[in-house]
């Protein structure tokens, strides 16, 4: 049975940078990554970019790591293999193919899953679900003998992709249940500039409105709305959100909830197991409050965190992160924890005539999080304010004021 | 295109930062680790703003936060330290 002294389970960049902080302190043990996927670490961030979809894309740029690279650190990459089961007594991770691992540390990096579209008929052909490399391969294949697409859900991949499937001059349709662009985690006003974007570009949006059916034979040839319209299509691509099914986690009595619960130090409630990067709901130290984050700058930093405990150390994760994505000339950046949850107000920066806007989130008289669209400078100031724990009692005025520079109040 | 930017930082071992414009893809993890340094410009692309803010570490840090690595670290012996 093969032993690891640092075994970690999820291959992309969370679980790499957690390997790579690994053997920068420890040379010599064993360390391994178990890869779902048959790849080396990538950037899976690119795989909603229209960089990735253009012919002069050179496909080596989206290699995060190389296979040269496991060699030259010595950590072993099991591809293409899947963790299915957890015996945390004997310290065993057993894989889909029966391989028993056994572990003196283990880090559950696992990511996040795109919740499965489940209509009648969305199980057939040309209806792509993006979250790896092959689902982009073959989203990137289909999309120069496309002519109609359907996008579902007003999340911000499905935004890169109505991009992307514009770039191609395909008629698209963005079908949303809600009554505006990602309702509620904007305000009306403010989805008004994305959805004015949207609309200059030649994308169809359609609002409250849901598909009942996907029809067609082997592949997806139409939907049909909740309302009866039929909308042709050669290609459906649903964008909505993220789950992850964590059973054979729950049932050795790992906690999770939404992820896997961990402390500040990305500590799980069983000793010698961490989690990191979109799986885990961990205790901000600046929000005051467990969250879960889906970026890339969180799955990186908190590698390196896990890393570093997982080495020895004590050190507890600290940081705002953030995640900037652009498309038509819009760019949209999340700050910190966006979730418009009941026990949160809003402050809104910005206009609909500048077509920007930053959404700041307060909980408890403090900012916890922003989406800011077209503000991108704003950025490092908005940060800085929710790292600080800045009381915003009393500022709420200049706060709101669009022309007012935050740098001011730091 | 590359676009170089020189340090002069006293006691720094980093002589050069390099942002590769055809790589960044502007998700701003540069921006959110050392606003000090870089800012996105108005093609939504990482630049910097002054090479000489950070510390090396911070730099480096940075570097390592993109995930199309684009931003290229030299040292003063024009070795190249990341990525």
């Amino acid at each position: 049975m093969k032993k690891f002294k640092y075994l970690i389970i999820g291959g992309g960049v969370s679980g790499t940078t957690a390997a790579e902080t690994i053997r920068n302190s420890d040379k010599d043990s064993l360390v391994a990554i178990i890869n779902e996927e048959p790849y080396t670490a990538y950037s899976r961030v690119t795989l909603s970019k229209h960089e990735f979809y253009d012919k002069e894309w050179e496909e080596d740029k989206i290699w995060f790591r190389t296979p040269d690279w496991y060699l030259k650190e010595n950590i072993e990459l099991i591809a293409g293999k899947v963790a299915v089961n957890l015996d945390h007594d004997k310290k065993l991770v057993i894989l889909n193919d029966g391989e028993e691992i056994e572990y003196e540390k283990l880090l559950l990096a696992i990511g996040s899953c795109a919740k499965k579209w489940m209509v009648p008929g969305s199980d057939k052909k040309n209806i792509f679900v993006l979250r790896n490399l092959d689902d982009a391969k073959a989203i990137r294949d289909k999309m120069p003998t496309a002519k109609n697409a359907i996008a579902v859900g007003g999340g911000f991949v499905s935004f890169e992709m109505c991009h992307i499937l514009r770039q191609f001059n395909i008629d698209t349709t963005l079908v949303l249940r809600e009554s505006y662009y990602w309702e509620p985690v904007l305000s009306e006003d403010e989805a008004a500039v994305v959805e004015e974007a949207l609309i200059k570009n030649e994308v169809k949006i359609l609002k409250n409105s849901e598909i009942n059916e996907v029809v067609g034979g082997e592949f997806a040839e139409g939907v049909i709305l909740k309302d009866g319209t039929k909308i042709d299509c050669d290609i459906i691509i649903p964008g909505i959100g993220v789950a992850c099914s964590l059973n054979w986690l729950k049932s050795p009595g790992l906690e999770t909830n939404r992820g896997i619960l961990t402390n500040e130090y990305l500590e799980t409630n069983i000793p010698d197991i961490w989690a990191s990067g979109d799986v885990a709901e961990f205790n901000d130290l600046i929000l005051e409050e467990r969250v879960q984050l889906g970026n890339w700058l969180n799955a990186q930093q908190q590698g390196r965190v896990a890393g570093l405990n997982m080495a020895g150390k004590k050190e507890p994760f600290r940081m705002v992160t953030s995640y900037s994505t652009n498309g038509f000339g819009v760019t949209i950046c999340f700050v910190g924890d966006v979730r418009p949850e009941a026990d949160r107000t809003m402050i809104s920066r910005g206009s609909l005539e500048s077509k920007s806007w930053a959404r700041l989130l307060v909980k408890d008289g403090e900012i916890i999080g922003a989406t800011i669209i077209n503000r991108t400078p704003e950025l490092a100031a908005i940060s800085k304010l929710i790292a600080t724990d800045f009381k915003i009692s009393g500022h709420e005025k200049e706060l709101a004021d669009p022309d007012f520079d935050l740098k001011k109040v730091i | 295109m590359r676009k170089e930017y020189i340090r002069t930082k006293e006691g720094s071992n980093i002589s050069k930062i390099i942002v590769d414009r055809d790589l960044c893809i502007g998700a701003a993890s540069c921006v959110a680790v050392s606003a000090a340094t870089y800012k996105l410009d108005d093609e939504n692309k990482a630049v910097v703003i002054d090479p000489n803010a950070a510390s090396d570490e911070e730099l480096i840090t940075a570097a390592k936060s993109c995930p199309t690595k684009a931003i290229i670290i030299i040292d003063k012996e024009e070795k190249q330290i990341y990525p």
